[in-house]
C-alpha cells in the first residue's frame, strides 16, 4: 500500500484541518498515511473520530516550522520539526510521499535538501494546478523554487509539468506553452528564445509561446516559466482574485435590491466558488524530488489536505517519477546529440 | 583518377564502448590495441571499452582514444582489402590519416598525440578560453565578426567545418561578446561549446612550440595516399612536408569545408569516416550533397561500408 507521511502541524489550523483530511483520505483512497507531529496532540485529535481501523500511524516530531520565520534558520536549526521528520521518512523508505501545508520555503528547502532530486533533474520545481475558463486545470511551472534558471532548467520543467498532467489531471497529450510577451517565436528575452528552441526539438506537443492573459484561458495544460515570473504571475492572480471578491461582496451588501439578487443567485455563486476552489486540486506539487512532495496552501481546509493525499497518491501510482527521469534523460541525450554534431579539435 | 577517401574524425566524437565491437571481431585490430596499451603505458582500451566517461573526455585521454579506434577501424577495411585514393583528417584525425598513408607510426602516433592533448591543454588556464558554434553564417561573416567582437582580445574562427557551421575560439571574454552580437548580425544560432580549451587560435601558441620541438624527433615517411592537409586544405605527398605542417595546424583553423570541395574536385565519389561516431559523414552532406559517405565504427557499419564500395564499381 502507498504511504503518504503528513506534516500535521504546519498549516494554520494544524493539526485539526489535517486530522480531518487524513481521516478523509484513507477511507476514500487506497493509501495510508503517517501522522507526523506532537504525538499528544494527534492522538487528541484523533480520539474525537472512529479511526481504530484505519491506516493511520503516528510519528513524533518535537518541532515546527512556523509560517514566519527564516527559512535559513529554521531549516538548519530545527532538527526535529515536523516537515523535516515526514522528509526522512520519505528518505529512508517509510513512506513514498509528503504532504505539508507548512511554511512553503521551509517545505521546498527542507524537501530538497533532506530527500534530493532525482537523479536526472538539475532543479526541482513547484508546480501550481489553477482554473480555467473552459473548466479544465492548466499547470503552472516553476511557481517559485528557483529565482533564476537556465535554458536547460526550463526544458526540464516543461517535461515535470507536462508528465504531471499526463499522469495525475489524465490530459492524454497535453499541450505545453512557454510563457512569454507574444506569440512569435521571435518575442521574448534571451532565455526564452533558447528555451524556445530547445522545446521545439523535443519530443513534446509544443504550442509555442503563450502570454499572460492566455494562462487561465485554457488552452495549454502547462505553462512553463522560471520561478521569478511564475511566483509573481502567480500571486498578481490571487491578489487580482481577492479584490474583485472584496468589491463583489461589498457591492452586493449596499443595497437591499442587489442584497435580495445575491440571494437568489446563491447557487451561481457556490457553483462559481467550487470551480475556482484551488483545495480541489490539494496543492502544489513539488516536482523532480525523489519522492512525492504536495505543499497546500496554509489556509488548507480538510478537503485540500484529502486532496493533496490523492494527488500524491495518484502520482506514486502512475510512477511520475520514473517518467520524469526517463524522459529528462531521453531529452539530455537528445540535446548532447545535437552539440556533437560539431568538430572542435 | 581517385574515387575515395578517408576520413578521420577528431575530439567530439569519444564515447564510452567505441571500438570494443571492432576488437572482438578481428586479430589484427586486436594488435592495434595492444600496442597502444603497451605505447601509452596504461589500458587506453579498456578506457575506450569501459570508461569512465569523465575520464575518457581528459583531452590527453580523448586525443590517443580516437586516434587507437580509428586505425582500428581503418585495419579492419584495409583487410577487407580497401584502399584510399585519399586521406583527409580533422585536426586530430590527421595523425590519424598520417598513420593510415604509412607516413607515421602508430606508436609515435600514440605518443604525439597524447603530448598534443596535454600541451594543449596546459597552454591556457581554464576559464580564460573559450569555442562556440556559430550557425548561418559565412566564413567572412564570422571573420568580421571576430573582429568586432575581438576588442583587442584573441578571438577567431577556429573550425571552417561547412559552409554554415563556423565554431570560433578565443578569450572567454570576447567569446561572450560574439555570443552576443552573432543573431544581430544574422547568425542563425550561436551557442558556446563545451570545451576545455580553445584550440586552433594564437592562445595555442605555448604548445604549438612545444609540439614544434617534439615533432622535429620523429622522421616522416613518404605518404602512400595524398593528405589534403587542415592548415592550408593542399595536397601533400612527401615526408618533409608533414612536421611543418602539423605544428600550424595547431594555432589556425581547421579548412575543413575546402578540404573536402578539394576532395570532390579531385573526383572523390565516395567518402569513408573512419572511427567513432558519424559527426564527419554529416559535415560533408552539408557541404556536398552529391558525395557518397559510409562510416567504419563496428562490424554492421563495416558490412554495410563494403555493400557501398562494392554497389560503386
Amino acid at each position: 500500500m502507498i504511504k503518504i507521511a503528513v506534516d500535521a502541524m504546519g498549516g494554520d489550523a494544524a493539526p485539526h484541518s489535517e486530522v480531518l483530511g487524513v481521516i478523509q483520505a484513507v477511507q476514500e483512497y487506497p493509501v495510508g498515511v503517517i501522522l507526523v507531529g506532537d504525538e499528544g496532540r494527534l492522538q487528541d485529535e484523533l480520539r474525537r473520530h472512529k479511526v481504530a481501523d484505519l491506516p493511520i500511524e503516528i510519528v513524533h516530531a518535537s518541532e515546527v516550522i512556523s509560517m514566519g520565520e527564516a527559512v535559513s534558520t529554521a531549516v538548519r536549526k530545527k532538527k526535529d520539526s515536523s516537515i523535516r521528520v515526514a522528509a526522512k521518512l520519505v528518505r529512508d523508505g517509510k513512506a513514498d510521499g509528503v504532504v505539508s501545508a507548512g511554511n512553503t520555503g521551509a517545505c521546498m528547502a527542507v524537501t530538497k535538501l533532506v530527500i534530493g532530486a532525482l537523479s536526472t533533474v538539475d532543479r526541482p520545481a513547484l508546480a501550481a494546478v489553477m482554473p480555467t475558463a473552459k473548466n479544465r486545470p492548466v499547470v503552472l511551472i516553476d511557481v517559485g523554487a528557483n529565482v533564476d534558471c537556465k535554458p536547460t532548467h526550463l526544458a526540464q520543467f516543461a517535461i515535470m509539468g507536462e508528465i504531471f498532467s499526463r499522469s495525475v489531471l489524465e490530459n492524454s497529450r497535453p499541450k505545453v506553452g512557454l510563457l512569454s510577451i507574444g506569440e512569435e517565436e521571435s518575442k521574448g528575452n534571451e532565455l526564452t528564445k533558447e528555451v524556445f528552441q530547445i522545446l521545439k526539438a523535443a519530443p513534446l506537443n509544443f504550442v509555442g509561446n503563450v502570454e499572460g492573459r492566455d494562462v487561465f484561458r485554457g488552452d495549454v495544460d502547462v505553462v512553463v516559466c522560471d520561478g521569478f515570473i511564475g511566483n509573481v504571475a502567480l500571486k498578481l492572480s490571487e491578489g487580482l482574485t481577492e479584490m474583485f471578491s472584496t468589491l463583489l461582496k461589498k457591492d452586493l451588501s449596499t443595497h437591499l435590491s442587489s442584497q435580495i439578487g445575491a440571494l437568489l443567485s446563491r447557487k451561481a455563486f457556490k457553483n462559481f466558488k467550487t470551480r475556482v476552489d484551488y483545495s480541489e486540486y490539494g496543492g502544489a506539487p513539488l516536482l523532480g524530488v525523489r519522492g512525492i512532495v504536495i505543499i497546500c496552501h496554509g489556509r488548507s481546509p480538510a478537503k485540500a489536505i484529502k486532496n493533496a493525499i490523492r494527488v500524491a497518491h495518484e502520482c506514486c501510482a502512475s510512477r511520475v517519477n520514473q517518467r520524469i527521469e526517463d524522459e529528462i534523460k531521453a531529452l539530455s541525450f537528445m540535446q548532447r546529440n545535437a552539440s556533437a554534431n560539431v568538430m572542435i579539435n | 583518377m581517385g574515387q575515395i577517401a578517408f576520413v578521420f574524425p577528431g575530439q567530439g566524437s569519444q564515447a564510452v564502448g567505441m571500438g570494443k565491437a571492432l576488437h572482438d571481431s578481428s586479430e589484427a585490430v586486436r594488435a592495434v590495441f595492444d600496442e597502444a596499451d603497451a605505447v601509452l603505458g596504461f589500458q587506453l582500451s579498456q578506457l575506450c571499452f569501459q570508461g569512465p566517461d569523465d575520464q575518457l573526455r581528459l583531452t590527453e585521454n580523448t586525443q590517443p582514444a580516437i586516434l587507437a579506434v580509428s586505425t582500428a577501424a581503418c585495419r579492419a577495411l584495409s583487410e577487407a582489402g580497401v584502399r584510399p585514393d585519399f586521406v583527409v583528417g580533422h585536426s586530430l584525425g590527421e595523425y590519424s590519416a598520417l598513420v593510415a598513408a604509412n607516413s607515421l607510426s602508430l606508436s609515435d602516433a600514440l605518443r604525439m598525440v597524447r603530448k598534443r592533448g596535454m600541451y594543449m591543454q596546459e597552454s591556457v588556464p581554464v576559464g580564460q578560453g573559450a569555442m562556440a558554434a556559430i550557425l548561418g553564417l559565412t566564413a567572412d561573416q564570422v571573420e568580421a565578426l571576430c573582429r568586432e567582437a575581438a576588442q583587442g582580445e584573441v578571438l577567431s574562427p577556429a573550425n571552417l567545418n561547412t559552409p554554415s557551421q563556423i565554431v570560433i575560439a578565443g578569450a572567454s571574454a570576447a567569446v561572450d561578446r560574439a555570443l552576443q552580437l552573432a543573431k544581430s548580425r544574422g547568425a542563425r544560432k550561436a551557442v558556446q561549446l563545451s570545451v576545455s580549451a580553445p584550440f586552433h587560435c594564437a592562445l595555442m601558441q605555448p604548445a604549438k612550440e612545444r609540439l614544434e620541438k617534439d615533432l622535429r624527433q620523429i622522421t616522416f615517411g613518404n605518404l602512400d595516399y595524398p593528405l589534403i592537409n587542415n592548415a592550408d586544405a593542399s595536397e601533400l605527398r612527401s615526408g618533409d612536408a608533414i612536421a611543418g605542417s602539423l605544428s600550424r595546424q595547431v594555432c589556425s583553423p581547421v579548412r575543413w569545408t575546402e578540404s573536402v570541395q578539394k576532395l570532390i574536385t579531385q573526383g572523390v565519389k565516395l567518402v569513408v569516416e573512419l572511427g567513432p561516431g558519424k559527426v564527419l559523414c554529416g559535415l560533408i552532406r552539408q557541404i556536398d550533397r552529391t558525395v557518397k559517405t559510409a562510416n567504419v565504427e563496428d562490424p554492421p557499419s563495416l558490412a554495410q561500408t563494403l555493400e557501398t564500395i562494392k554497389s560503386l564499381s
